[in-house]
Order: structure tokens, then C-alpha cells, then sequence
């Protein structure tokens, strides 16, 4: 149970979010915390202080954009890295990784692909 | 007499004395040559590697364990022998001397017959090594030819068979062709389907030999298939008067096996035995079930195995002087039934002839024959197939022209509209100049090759970047191994055809992709997912009944909502191929486009209700 690194999870879509904690926690490596609402991703990021939050951008309600200026803008939150994982990008484009400054992951990425990304982002 | 070519040995000592005696008691057996000190010593073996060496250990300059150290850490010098030369004559010295490598050692003052007897031992053993070592070349790179042998005559012999089975097939088309004339074309392609077995069959038994046969074992009935051997067999055994016997008590007779593997053991076997049994004999071939699960299958002829090959009798290369035996037939027979999990045994005598006992599993019946729905599948269901097929443009790569006209004749129909090219270069060319729905390509050609051809056409059309229409590319390969297909669909294939291909082949590729009954999709789903996976299934299944109420109330805004929440899910879970299609309906939506929408929602629905999990673990 030492030294588990904290993700925080945002995405409207259970079958996602159910999806990605099984995945990651089973690698031993991580705690998994989620939310399937944006407006309680902040609340969540400050009662739980993850490492590392993985925010849908393109969800119905209230776009992961809005949701990670919020993260950013709050002083307690702003430093925690934040990825992007949108399914308007294909695995194989050229954004896929990094847009800008952003990190940003197609949904459709492999798993395997996912996992060496968080890894890197929780060593920077 | 001794050997024309005497052995060469270099004697390294600082001391003239001592080299006097050498030479003096080797000259007369042995090329000697001299050097006086490490370094020359080190020039003289790499100008003219001796045979072996003489090595003093105290010298000016570099000493022997040195020069010892250097030779040994040479790779073409490693292999001569070195037999120190000691004054020190101490223990520690020696083991030093053995341990850089040395055969042996000699110590000073020098006994001549010691000295000899040494040398002759040394070069005994050298000469005994390197002969074995040769040897050993010789069998490894025979080995290596026996295995490129099976792999080219496998392949070299298929493409040609193409012609022998599928020309018959063409021909017989011809409504005004005799009958007799029917007759021999059936012929021709039963024995290009005889031999197409042989070659498969072939490989497998050197699979079984290596023990690397992948065994898929169903529930088959033996009783038909010993039919059908008897039957197949029925010229050989009519023209020597031979009468079957089987004797069973039930109907039919399961039992746990391949059926080709079945036919062709006991094929071997039974014409074995109808070739040893005495003319207008009885074969008997008895079916019976013992104890938990066995199944006993025995053949008995009249006829003796001679006792020089009783012991011998399943070893590979044993015959009894068949003119045409290779001797294999029981050999293989034994690696199958061993395959299949079961036992081979032999009992013959002067008074009761020879009865052969194969042991097997029993098992019950599963409802499918390879055997009896071999090829022409019935003809009329394909015409309703090919029906369904929309109008196509296909393009058909192949550097050999017959097999161009094949398959093209093959695909001879209205709807669908034919081109050929002859290499890969020229088919890429011809894809640039207009889209093609479908292309087969074969995977040996001049110029291009099929592989490349592939990998250039996806780039390309990643590079035109054509929204969701892509050309199904099916490669035909010789191979039919399970590592030149996965290289195939990793290269951008979507599908994958060993040669000869039949025209039931072909035209099920093509429903799979085109037909508009849908065929069952296969997916793959992380084993990680299996908990999960019911209930995601029956919340996408809600989505949908839920999309289609949206479409009736033209809430074109929501329809997109879900759309692309149903194409972020599948793709997730790994269903791609209902992914691209909820993409496709959230892309409608965006345009309000409502018999677009319509549609992919009722091909979503279609394919939805024909997937097939399958859990494999993806790590």
C-alpha cells in the first residue's frame, strides 16, 4: 500500500472511468479516485491531492477545458500535471502526445501506450 | 607408413641447447621450425600456424605464459596446441601453464621418447577434434538444407497446383463439354487436391517429428472415415481381390482426433495392409470401445512381417522390400497416433497373419467434416451469396499470368468489375489513378513485392487522408504458416488467403467484407476487461435503443452527444470497427443529416447484435 501514486479520474462516461481504474490499478502502481461529473472535478482535486489528473475534453456538460483552467487557476491545485484524453484524435496523429504545452492522448490509444505516458508526466 | 604431409612444429626456447635436442629428436617425424623469443615466436604462428607448439616458459623479452595468453585470446590461433616446456618443474607453474590453455607440459631436462610420445598424443587428439568438428559442420549445414528443402518444394510446388486444381474447375463450366471429358477433368483436380494434401501433410509430420504440431482435436466419426478410406482404396484392393470386413456394433464410432489426421494414419495403414495381405484375403478392420474412454481401432491381414523387421517396424525408413517404399508409412503413422494421444502397436505371427492396434480417446461426435464439404460447396446458395454483393471494383496482383485468369474468372460477375496488374509497382500505380474497393495481392512478385505494395498503398492513403473509406487488401501467399500471416496483417492487410485459392475462398472473402448480411465480428477484448465487459454491452445497448428515440424526435443535438460518447466507449473496450461507425452517426448528426443518421444506426444495431467476445490477455 507504500508509496501507491494518486490518479484523479474525470470523465461523464462510467464505462470509461470503471475501465481505466481497473486497468491502472491493476498494475500495482496506483490509487484511483474519479468523478463522472466536471462542475466536482476541483472539489475532488483539492480534497484528494492526486499526482496526476486524466480529464476527458470533450464531454457533453462542461468541456475538460473549463475543467482544467479551474484546476489551474486554484493555487492548491495548479501545479498537479493534467492529461488530456479526447476521442477526436487518432493514435496515430501528430498531436497525439502533446498539443502546445497541453498533454493530450487519443482515446483510442493502446493501454500500454497510456501507462508509459503517465509514467513519464509523474517523473518530470 | 606415415603421413604424406608430416606435422609442422614450432619450437620456442631461448637456450640453443635445449632447441638442439629438440630438433634433433623430432626431425626426423616433423617440419620443425625455431623461434627464440615470444615476439617472433607470435609472427611465426600467425605466417604459418603450426600444428602444434613448443613453448619454454622463461624467456627474455615476453615470456611463455604470455606468449600463450596472446595465442589463446586469438581466435585462429586458439585451436593449436601448446605443450609448455618447464625448468621450474613446481606445481603451481604447471597448473599456471594448463590454466592459460596449454595441452601439457614437459619438464627440462628433456627426455626424448617423453617428449615424442607427447607430441604424437597431442596431435592424435588435434587431429581427432578437428575431424569431429568438421563433422559436425557437415551435419548442421545438411540439416539446414533438409529444413530449406521442405520449405521451397512446399511452396514452389503450390503455385503450379493453383493452375492444376482451379483450371478443371473453369473448364468444366462449359456446358458443352462431354461427359467422359467431365470425368478427367475431375480427375485432374482430385489428384492436384491429393497432392495439395501430401504437401500439408508432409509438414505437419515434420512438425510432429519436432514436436511443434498444434493439435485441434474435435469429436469425429471414425467409422466414416474408414468408409471413405475403403472406398478411396477400391482400385487397389478390387484389382488383388481383397474383401473388407469392419466390424462395429454401433453406428457410428466417435472418437477424439483431426479427421484429415485420422484418414491419412489409417489410409497408410489399410493400404499397408491390403499391399501385405495374400491375394482374394479378407482385411479386417474391428472398432470397439475398452474401459473408461479408450477406443480400440484393430486391422488384421492374412499376410506375415518378416522377423528381420519385426523390432524395427515403426522406425523411421523401415520397409520389407516394397520396390516403391520409402519406408515412412508406419513411421508416420506412429507420430500421428502418438499426436492424437494415443498408442501404435504390431502383432504378427506364421498361423494368424498381422493385426495393427491403434488406441485413441473416445469422444462424442462434433457435427462438422472436413472431409465431405472439401470444396465445390453447393453452387446455387454461392449465386444467392454473390447476390448480396454490392458493385466493386477489384484489382487482382499477381506476377503469374494463370493464376491472374483464375482468379479473375473466378470473380466472373456482373456487378463486380475486374482489373489485373502484374507487380506490386504497377498496382500502386494503378490504385493512385483510381480507388479500387478490394485488392489481392500476391506476396512473391518482381519489381514490388506484395508486402511493400501494401505498406505503400496505406501510406498513401493516409496521406490522402480519405475519411473512413479504405481498400480491403488481401494478400495470397504460398505460406500458410501462422508467422507469415501475422507479418501480412501487420503490413496493413485485412485479410489473408494461402494459396491455391478456391473460389469458395475467394467469394467468402469477399462477402466478409461486402456482403450486406453481416457476418459475426470478432473482437478482442482485454481478459483484464471480462468483469466489466456484460455490463458496458448492455449500457451501450441502452444507448442505442436511446439513440433511436432521439432520431424520431429529430433531436439532432443530443443524437451527437450520444454518438460520441457510444464512438469514446467502443473504441476504449477495443471495438473499433462499431467505434468508426458511432463516429459516423455523431458526424450525420452534426450535419442533421437523417437517412445517413438512420442508417448507421441500424448498421451499428446489425453489427452490435453479432459480436463475439473473445478475452485474450493483451500484456
Amino acid at each position: 500500500m507504500e508509496n501507491l501514486k494518486k490518479i484523479m479520474l474525470v470523465d461523464d462516461d462510467t464505462a470509461i472511468t470503471s475501465l481505466l481504474k481497473n486497468k491502472l490499478e491493476k498494475t500495482g502502481k496506483f490509487k484511483v479516485v474519479f468523478t463522472n461529473e466536471g462542475e466536482q472535478a476541483l472539489n475532488l482535486a483539492r480534497k484528494e491531492k492526486p499526482n496526476l489528473i486524466i480529464c476527458d475534453i470533450d464531454m457533453p456538460d462542461i468541456p475538460g477545458g473549463d475543467v482544467a483552467r479551474e484546476i489551474f487557476e486554484t493555487a492548491d491545485t495548479k501545479n498537479i500535471p493534467l492529461l488530456f484524453l479526447s476521442s477526436l484524435i487518432s493514435p496515430s496523429d501528430s498531436v497525439n502526445g502533446m498539443v502546445g504545452k497541453q498533454h493530450m492522448m487519443s482515446k483510442s490509444s493502446k493501454f500500454s501506450a497510456l501507462l508509459t505516458k503517465i509514467e513519464s508526466m509523474l517523473n518530470e | 607408413m606415415k603421413d604424406l604431409i608430416k606435422n609442422n612444429i614450432l619450437i620456442v626456447d631461448d637456450t640453443e641447447a635445449n632447441i638442439d635436442v629438440l630438433v634433433e629428436t623430432l626431425g626426423d617425424e616433423y617440419d620443425v621450425s625455431v623461434a627464440m623469443d615470444g615476439e617472433s615466436a607470435i609472427e611465426e604462428v600467425n605466417s604459418n600456424p603450426p600444428d602444434l607448439i613448443l613453448l619454454d616458459i622463461m624467456m627474455p623479452g615476453i615470456d611463455g605464459y604470455e606468449v600463450c595468453r596472446r595465442l589463446k585470446a586469438d581466435a585462429k590461433n586458439r585451436e593449436i596446441p601448446v605443450i609448455f616446456i618447464t625448468a621450474l618443474g613446481q606445481v603451481e607453474d604447471e597448473t599456471r601453464g594448463l590454466k592459460l590453455g596449454a595441452v601439457d607440459y614437459v619438464t627440462k631436462p628433456i627426455s626424448p621418447p617423453i617428449v615424442k610420445a607427447r607430441i604424437e598424443n597431442h596431435l592424435e587428439l588435434k587431429k581427432a577434434r578437428d575431424d569431429l568438428k568438421k563433422q559436425n559442420e557437415i551435419l548442421q549445414e545438411n540439416v539446414r538444407l533438409r529444413d530449406d528443402m521442405e520449405r521451397i518444394s512446399r511452396h514452389d510446388l503450390k503455385t503450379p497446383l493453383n493452375s492444376i486444381i482451379s483450371l478443371p474447375q473453369i473448364l468444366m463450366q462449359d456446358r458443352s463439354l462431354a461427359k467422359e471429358h467431365i470425368e478427367m477433368l475431375k480427375a485432374i483436380e482430385k489428384s492436384g487436391y491429393t497432392i495439395l494434401n501430401m504437401i500439408n501433410l508432409s509438414l505437419d509430420l515434420f512438425k510432429m517429428e519436432k514436436g511443434t504440431y498444434q493439435l485441434n482435436p474435435i469429436g469425429i466419426d471414425l467409422l466414416s472415415v474408414i468408409n471413405k478410406i475403403i472406398f478411396d482404396l477400391r482400385s487397389i484392393s478390387e484389382a488383388k481381390g481383397i474383401k473388407f470386413n469392419v466390424s462395429i456394433n454401433e453406428e457410428t464410432f466417435g472418437i477424439l482426433g483431426e479427421e484429415l489426421l485420422c484418414y491419412s494414419m489409417f489410409a497408410n495403414l489399410i493400404k499397408n495392409g491390403v499391399e501385405a495381405s495374400p491375394s482374394n484375403g479378407i482385411l479386417t478392420i474391428a472398432l470397439s470401445k475398452e474401459g473408461i474412454g479408450d477406443a480400440i481401432i484393430s486391422i488384421h491381414n492374412y499376410g506375415v512381417v518378416p522377423e528381420g523387421i519385426r523390432c524395427s517396424f515403426f522406425e523411421k525408413y523401415s520397409t520389407s522390400g516394397k520396390k516403391s517404399g520409402t519406408g515412412l508409412g508406419t513411421y508416420s503413422a506412429k507420430l500421428m497416433a502418438e499426436t492424437l494421444g494415443g498408442t501404435i502397436s504390431m502383432f504378427t505371427s506364421e498361423n494368424d497373419g498381422t493385426t495393427i492396434t491403434v488406441k485413441l480417446k473416445q469422444a462424442e461426435i462434433d457435427n462438422i467434416s472436413i472431409l465431405s464439404s472439401t470444396d465445390t460447396s453447393n453452387n446455387q446458395n454461392v449465386k444467392s451469396d454473390m447476390e448480396q454483393l454490392p458493385s466493386l471494383k477489384i484489382l487482382i496482383v499477381d506476377d503469374d499470368e494463370y493464376n491472374r485468369i483464375i482468379l479473375a474468372r473466378y470473380l466472373n460477375y456482373p456487378k463486380l468489375n475486374i482489373e489485373v496488374a502484374g507487380n506490386g509497382k504497377y498496382a500502386v500505380e494503378m490504385f493512385q489513378e483510381r480507388n479500387f474497393d478490394i485488392i489481392f495481392l500476391d506476396m512473391e512478385m518482381p519489381v514490388m513485392n506484395g508486402i511493400d505494395a501494401a505498406c505503400l498503398i496505406r501510406k498513401l492513403e493516409s496521406e490522402k487522408s480519405i475519411k473512413g473509406k479504405k481498400t480491403i487488401l488481401v494478400a495470397l501467399s504460398g505460406h500458410d504458416d501462422a508467422e507469415t500471416c501475422e507479418k501480412c496483417l501487420k503490413s496493413g492487410f485485412d485479410a489473408y488467403l494461402s494459396k491455391p485459392v478456391s473460389n469458395k475462398k475467394l467469394r467468402e472473402t469477399l462477402l466478409r467484407f461486402f456482403s450486406n448480411k453481416l457476418d459475426i465480428i470478432d473482437v478482442e477484448v482485454d481478459s483484464d476487461l471480462q468483469d466489466l465487459i456484460p455490463s458496458f454491452l448492455s449500457d451501450k445497448k441502452g444507448e442505442l435503443e436511446t439513440i433511436f428515440e432521439l432520431l424520431n424526435k429529430n433531436d439532432y443535438d443530443r443524437i451527437q452527444k450520444v454518438g460520441h460518447k457510444l464512438k469514446g466507449g467502443f473504441n476504449m473496450y477495443g471495438f473499433t470497427r462499431l467505434g468508426a461507425i458511432s463516429s459516423a452517426i455523431e458526424e450525420a448528426a452534426k450535419q442533421k443529416d437523417y437517412d445517413k443518421i438512420k442508417n448507421n444506426i441500424e448498421f451499428l444495431t446489425a453489427c452490435f447484435q453479432n459480436i463475439r467476445v473473445k478475452y485474450v490477455n493483451m500484456d
